[in-house]
């Protein structure tokens, strides 16, 4: 099936392609809606994400302002509160040094003088008691008394030493009388220029009347920037008599709370009421000026709105533009001074943790984008694979499938191959359970079917050979029934016969017949049984039979006839009939007696040309029992001739229907009368056929001729010798003389006549001596010659030719004589008759040469 | 038939009158056989011939034959139209030599 197979889309291709085709369709389909989904998710995740971190950040910023802001206010509450305390605890002492001082004012006369003595130099470093007064030593008598007195203070001061150190850095009480009593580690030399009265501590006190904190100055012995409080004491009178004072280390405050944690970049500071930055990181002791303070606020001129804020606040918080950047700023007072306590942290530094946070949280939506996206790669590269596993799994699902499919009809297809091949018992064996096997089920019956109408065809066909073989059979013995040797009597020098029967079918009803019923007596019959095939050729059997037997009867023709028709009447259920004519030739005396069964009549020639015989028709055979046929006779005349013939000449049709007919058939025969019979016979037949053109035969057609010599032969009976040769031949050459043969043509006769005469002397009797009969016929144009011997049987005819072709040196010397004879006359014939040799040949006159 | 025997430029003649067939041609035979014992040319003249039979082509096949074994020469002449179609009918033109 290389066609088949070849360059064609299968139906396994088809179906492939189209499951593939669907599949690749919804999977496509499928993936396309999976992957919108996909990237709408992502989208939305995006946009979400954005809007989430867009969201959080702002609420985390926020969040985180609020957070900063709190914790810095309660960074710069805390401080405030701590400074508070402690500078609340360093009042106190002032507060306390103060009440004490007033206490040994109270009680002098109790108390011991105890000297202090001037501040010098090499003790600084320690904490010392050391004294201070306007004038110097040269001015002690006068605030003797009243600076030993004050001396009682020594053991407060140094009982409260363990709480000097970074803060608190000088103890000391400042009198009316010009002079002071201090406890640091500051002393020097310089000791008459210190006036406490002048001090704005002193002053301060003095003024409040109680506790007094001052403003940052610059401490003249330690050189340290300070504040100092200051509480008055009085005397016994109730007058004041000095200040006691306290110096705090702005430096200590600085390192102890001011620049304890506030945040990365954050910082603290303490102003005091009047906005003065009291402590600051960059605020160092020395530092302290005022230049410093003006040249801080000219740089930063938020800070005045910012203080106003401050110093009429309870606590507070601003957000501030300054010039390196924006601040939050959250103050909280220090009661016991009046400061406050700034807490600062660049904006900045929170918003860098929002936008950390937006950012993490970008990164976050982004990461889970990333994660989306990564996961929409996978999906996608899990679709390919998935596509592809699932193509190729479909194609060879589907390749199956349609295998299964297709397979079976390509089974079928080979099936029916072989089944149109001729392999009938091929069967197909498919159980796919649906149309297919259907199908293969009515191959099968097909080809059962196909088989048995085979084996019908093959059993009618076998049948149909055996009838037409046995038909054929039929019509070699319908033939062999018939005489069909000719001459038939070649011995018979007293006339020619020849007869000839063309069957319309294999077998035909038609026949003929001749036959001797005596020595002198000659019959002919030419019949037609009605009908045509095997049944009348079964009947024409019959008839023929039985008239050949009644006539071997010895019964005159009329009464075979009789006879004849009422032996076939008897048990013709069949209806079949028989027209027939028959006659009987005497010999010798050419009489021709006949009768007629309904048959065409016959064509006589006596003499000139053919003409129909006028008989009486009679009646048919086999149709009616108890007819009498009436016979009817003619003479022969020597040269007469007669043609009997059946309708099946009469009535041959061409293709426009037209019967050859009586007319043409006595123009065929005139046409003709010059051939021997052989010839006569068949070229009337040629003109028959000439006529129906083709036409398919209708009826048999019969012919019999019949040429009348006459019996009278002249015989020479002499002995068969060479000195007898000479009698011979003129024997013969006188009656062909007579006859009309020419010269020439005698001569050749002369030759065959001595070759055979010869040829019996030499052959037949030698060496022992015989008779040899001559006789010669002349009728019309042809001469017979018969020669008869009765010595030994000899066929000259069956000796072989020799080679004319052969040398000299070659050649036989024999044989040369028969082979003339050959040559010389138109139909040489041997036959053996009971101890006879009989060789009779026939000359034809020629015209001419010959 | 008769028959005469004649030279003629050192060729023996056989002139032929009549029939050659079975009862003449054995004369002729022995006639035209013993020639060729000493003469290598032999003529026959046909002129007069007017019948010949099988018997008669013998004699001339053993004649020519003859001829040939003899190493002699056998030749016709003046051959008949009847005569001349026999050895045309029986192939002895090619045989003999017919001037």
């Amino acid at each position: 099936m290389e066609r088949r197979r070849g360059g064609r889309a299968g139906i396994r291709h088809k179906i492939l392609l189209v499951v593939l085709g669907m599949s690749v369709v919804s999977l496509t389909a499928y993936c396309a809606a999976t992957f919108w989904g996909l990237f709408s998710i992502r989208a939305q995740m995006e946009q979400s994400s954005a809007r989430l971190g867009e969201f959080a950040s702002e609420n985390s910023s926020a969040f985180l302002e609020r957070e900063a802001v709190d914790k810095l206010m309660t960074k710069a509450l805390g401080r405030a509160k701590f400074i508070n305390e402690r500078l609340s605890v360093i009042a106190k002492d002032a507060v306390y040094f103060a009440d004490l001082t007033t206490e040994i004012y109270k009680n002098s006369g109790k108390l011991f003088p105890v000297p202090v003595p001037y501040s010098m130099t090499v003790n600084s470093g320690a904490l010392t008691m050391q004294l201070k007064s306007v004038g110097g030593p040269a001015d002690h008598p006068r605030i003797r008394r009243e600076a030993e007195l004050l001396g009682n203070i020594t053991s407060a001061f140094i009982s409260n030493s363990s709480d000097m150190g970074e803060i608190v850095i000088s103890l000391y009480l400042g009198t009316e009388s010009g002079f002071s009593v201090k406890y640091d580690a500051f002393s020097n030399d310089d000791n008459a220029t210190f006036d406490p009265r002048a001090r704005p501590w002193y002053i301060g006190a003095k003024e409040r009347g109680g506790a007094y904190w001052t403003a940052p100055y610059i401490d003249a012995s330690s050189g340290k920037s300070i504040v100092s409080v200051a509480c008055p004491f009085y005397g016994p009178d109730g007058k004041i008599r000095g200040v006691a004072g306290i110096d705090v280390a702005i430096a200590g405050l600085n390192s102890e709370i001011v620049n304890a944690d506030v945040g990365e970049g954050g910082y603290a500071f303490v102003v005091d009421s009047a906005g003065k930055l009291i402590s600051s990181r960059w605020l160092e002791a020395q530092e302290w000026f005022d230049e410093a303070q003006n040249a801080f606020l000219e740089n930063n001129p938020w800070y005045d709105d910012v203080m106003n804020k401050v110093r009429h606040g309870s606590g507070g918080f601003e957000r501030v533009a300054t010039a390196s950047g924006e601040r939050f700023m959250a103050y909280s007072p220090i009661e016991e001074t009046g400061w406050s306590v700034v807490t600062v942290l660049p904006v900045e530094e929170i918003m860098a943790l929002v936008v950390e946070n937006s950012a993490a949280i970008e990164r976050m939506t982004m990461e889970a984008v990333g994660r989306v996206n990564t996961t929409i790669r996978f999906m996608l590269a899990f679709f390919v694979l998935m596509f592809a596993l699932a193509v190729s799994g479909i194609a060879y699902l589907s390749g199956k499938l349609s295998g299964k499919i297709t397979n079976p009809i390509v089974t079928l297809e080979s099936v029916l191959e072989r089944i149109a091949g001729g392999e009938l018992d091929t069967r197909i064996d498919i159980r796919t359970g649906d149309e297919i096997e259907r199908l293969g089920g009515s191959v099968n019956r097909m080809a059962a079917s196909l088989k048995e109408h085979i084996d019908d065809l093959q059993r009618v066909t076998s049948e149909k050979e055996r009838i037409g073989a046995e038909l054929n059979v039929a019509t070699k013995i319908q033939a062999s029934m018939l005489p069909c040797i000719f001459p038939p009597y070649p011995h018979r020098t007293e006339f020619d016969i020849y007869a000839l029967m063309r069957p319309a079918r294999e077998v035909g009803g038609d026949f003929y017949d001749f036959f001797f019923i005596d020595n002198n007596t000659l019959a002919m019959i030419v019949a037609d049984v009605s009908g045509k095939g095997v049944p009348a050729a079964l009947f024409m059997v019959i008839a023929k039979t039985l008239i050949k037997n009644n006539a071997q009867s010895g019964k005159r023709p009329g009464e075979i006839f009789e006879s004849v028709n009422n032996m076939l009447s008897e048990n013709n259920e069949a209806g079949m009939f028989v027209t027939a004519f028959m006659g009987f030739l005497d010999i010798p005396s050419g009489k021709f007696t006949y009768v007629n069964a309904g048959h065409n009549p016959p064509a006589l020639r006596s003499g000139g040309r053919y003409e129909l015989l006028k008989v009486k028709p009679g009646f048919v055979l086999a149709g009616m029992e108890g007819i009498k046929y009436a016979e009817g006779e003619i003479t022969l005349q020597k040269g007469g001739e007669l043609f009997l013939y059946t309708d099946g000449v009469t009535e041959a049709m061409n293709n426009g229907k037209a019967m050859f007919g009586e007319k043409r058939m006595i123009e065929a025969v005139n046409k003709y009368s010059a051939l021997d019979l052989r010839e006569f016979a068949e070229s009337v037949k040629g003109e028959i056929e000439k006529f129906t053109d083709g036409a398919e035969q209708a009826d048999d057609i019969t012919m019999l001729a019949l040429r009348y010599r006459g019996g009278d032969m002249d015989e020479l009976l002499i002995e068969a010798v060479p000195e007898n040769l000479s009698r011979a031949l003129v024997f013969v050459e006188e009656r062909l003389n007579a006859a009309g043969f020419p010269a020439k043509q005698l001569k050749r006769v002369s030759i065959v006549v001595e070759e055979i005469f010869v040829n019996i002397a030499n052959y037949a009797y030698a060496p022992e001596k015989g008779m040899a009969a001559l006789r010669v016929s002349v009728a019309g144009e042809e001469a017979i010659i018969a020669f008869e011997d009765s010595g030994k049987p000899y066929n000259p005819l069956e000796k072989k030719d020799p080679d004319i072709r052969a040398g000299a040196e070659e050649r036989e010397v024999g044989g040369l004589g028969i082979y003339m004879v050959k040559n010389m006359v138109d139909a040489a014939h041997y036959r053996r008759e009971g101890d006879k040799n009989i060789f009779t040949v026939r000359k034809r006159l020629a015209q001419g040469d010959g | 038939m008769e028959i005469v025997k004649s030279q003629q430029d050192g060729k023996v003649v056989f002139t032929l009158t009549g029939r050659l067939d079975t009862n003449t041609a054995p004369e002729f035979q022995a006639a035209l056989l013993s020639v060729f014992d000493g003469d290598k040319y032999v003529v026959l003249d046909f002129a007069g011939l007017e019948y010949i039979s099988s018997a008669g082509l013998r004699v001339l096949l053993l004649g020519e034959k003859t001829a040939k074994m003899k190493d002699s020469a056998m030749s016709l002449i003046n051959v008949r139209e009847e005569i001349r179609e026999v050895f045309e009918m029986t192939g002895f033109t090619d045989i003999l030599k017919i001037v």
